[in-house]
């Protein structure tokens, strides 16, 4: 998606604005949320294993295929053929671990773990 | 190697399995399952994993023939989802291009580019391949070599082993010595048969051709070939794209069409099409051209250019303009197919807004497109049409996946 700059006067006669000459490109909410567009992907949640970390079912994940998942990243996973969001807890002497943010859920314990991506953002419209 | 010469090579990466991989990136079920992908009525098989190409599954068979094998072993059949394979493909490319010195977008899923020097290219392709991987699930195998003809060859060799292959002169030979003729790149069908007549049955034998011999009896074309295998490059990197001048959509119909009504309707529709298209690239055009075309032998074409009063990407006014030529073009005869062209008004053409000509309501004109090409955006191609085109069956699989990366309504689940 292009930002094109806001021009403030179409009309040849009058006066031109004032504003013209310190016109700017008008802010455009991908641009904040993502870094890399081309490892960039969007989710959408099911579930509320993450309710206490703030993701909600219907909520948009902003994902980050390019980032090497660190510690206490939330992570998508891939868990019997389906995307899971959890929070990655690496230890150095244990397994990695998928932690949900939900007490009614189970923290998963994984040798092999397949990281999709991780979780830059969360998006939510309220209307 | 030297870094004088990893100067002139040229790499080229091919995505494995393309639409079947595309289809794995948002469905992780779908991990080391045979998938077969449709061509656009889920007439034939256009693309297969490795395990359907395992099962014997052959590219372009019709798909009732192998229904059974499909269901025998749970084979995952999907309808073409373009609009996921476009935008997977845009991304592998962006990531390539910031590698490549030069680059040129071959396909859909491959691409020709040089790499800056390097010590060890090889490696540095290993590294381009796993990022590419990790950042869209898209696998990727990269030939390296001296010319474009060999970096094809190299490619399929990267395929079978370790996902990357350089070609040089130690493993030339061998290679080239198992290379059969047809599958090298620009030898076609009737070339390979030729060939096969002097003996030619193997990229090697090409290689060892005399210059004279090939020029007089193939042609310039095959001789170049020749070099190429040689690795003397003689076809370059096309990279600079020339933005392409006209937008042009026509379709051989299944079915002679003999009357005005259908042949409107079909026009119509074209140029619905080729006017999203012109409204994607941001551009206008001044005039259509609408061609149509007899059946076999003698395929009488003729066609008609249209011109409308200012240059416009509002769909209606190329619909008027269509639909004149197409009464025009039509006199009663069979046609076999048809095609409406648009081309791009560029900017440097200068314009003036003829005297008496009524104004138009732009704004309002441009609204309407907008609102037009976002409902077909969000329900799906063709889901808002001029009723001018004629009520149709779209070409819409019955095994579509999601629009994964295009479709707000359609993004991956996760738990």
């Amino acid at each position: 998606m292009k930002t094109r700059p806001l021009l403030l006067h179409t009309v040849n006669a009058g006066f031109p604005s004032p504003a013209d000459d310190f016109i700017e490109m008008q802010l455009n909410i991908h641009d904040h949320l993502i870094t890399h567009p081309c490892a960039s992907f969007f989710l959408r949640v099911g579930g509320d294993s993450m309710k206490g970390a703030g993701i909600f079912s219907g909520d948009i994940l902003v994902v980050d295929r390019s980032l090497q998942a660190q510690n206490r990243d939330i992570v998508i996973a891939l868990l019997e053929g389906e995307f899971t969001v959890k929070q990655l807890q690496l230890t150095p002497k244990e397994k990695p671990r998928l932690v949900p943010a939900n007490r009614h859920y189970q923290t998963i314990e994984c040798e092999d773990l397949e990281i999709w991506g991780v979780v830059t953002g969360v998006v939510r419209k309220y209307k | 190697m030297s870094s004088a010469n990893t100067n002139s090579l040229i790499a080229l990466a091919d995505c494995n399995n393309f639409y079947a991989s595309c289809e794995r990136c948002f469905n992780p079920s779908l991990l080391g399952k045979a998938i077969v992908i449709l061509s656009n009525n889920d007439g034939c098989v256009i693309a297969r994993s490795a395990e359907a190409k395992a099962l014997g599954i052959k590219m372009g068979v019709p798909f009732f023939e192998i229904r059974q094998l499909v269901q025998e072993y749970g084979v995952f059949a999907y309808s073409s989802n373009f609009p996921l394979y476009g935008d997977l493909s845009a991304r592998v490319m962006h990531l390539l291009e910031s590698h490549a010195k030069e680059i040129e977008i071959y396909s859909i899923d491959e691409a020709f580019f040089t790499l800056p020097p390097l010590d060890s290219p090889l490696t540095y392709c290993h590294a381009i391949r796993k990022q590419v991987r990790q950042c869209t699930g898209v696998p990727i195998s990269i030939g390296l070599a001296k010319t474009k003809t060999l970096a094809k060859v190299a490619a399929a060799q990267a395929k079978k082993s370790s996902g990357a292959f350089l070609l040089e002169t130690s493993n030339q030979e061998q290679v080239l010595r198992h290379q059969p003729i047809q599958d090298v790149w620009g030898i076609g069908r009737r070339l390979t048969k030729r060939l096969m007549g002097y003996g030619i049955h193997y990229a090697w034998d090409l290689y060892s051709c005399d210059d004279q011999w090939l020029l007089k009896r193939f042609g310039v074309c095959v001789l170049r070939t020749c070099h190429e295998l040689r690795g003397i490059p003689s076809l370059v990197l096309e990279s600079q794209q020339n933005p392409k001048q006209s937008i042009r959509v026509s379709r051989t119909f299944p079915k002679i069409v003999t009357t005005l009504s259908a042949l409107l309707q079909e026009l119509s529709f074209f140029a619905e099409r080729a006017c999203q298209k012109l409204r994607q690239e941001q551009e206008k055009a001044l005039y259509i051209d609408v061609f149509i075309e007899g059946p076999y032998p003698t395929r009488k074409h003729s066609s008609l250019r249209c011109y409308l009063d200012e240059p416009s990407d509002y769909t209606p006014d190329f619909l008027a303009a269509t639909e004149e030529a197409g009464r025009r073009l039509f006199s009663r005869q069979e046609i076999r197919k048809a095609g409406v062209t648009l081309h791009r008004f560029s900017s440097k053409e200068a314009w003036q807004q003829e005297f008496f000509s009524k104004p138009r309501d732009h704004h309002k004109q441009n609204t309407l497109m907008q609102e037009f090409d976002a409902i077909n955006q969000k329900f799906g191609q063709g889901s808002l049409r001029f009723l001018s085109s004629g009520k149709r069956e779209f070409p819409r699989g019955t095994r579509l996946s999601p629009r994964y990366t295009t479709s707000w309504n359609d993004l991956a689940l996760v738990k």
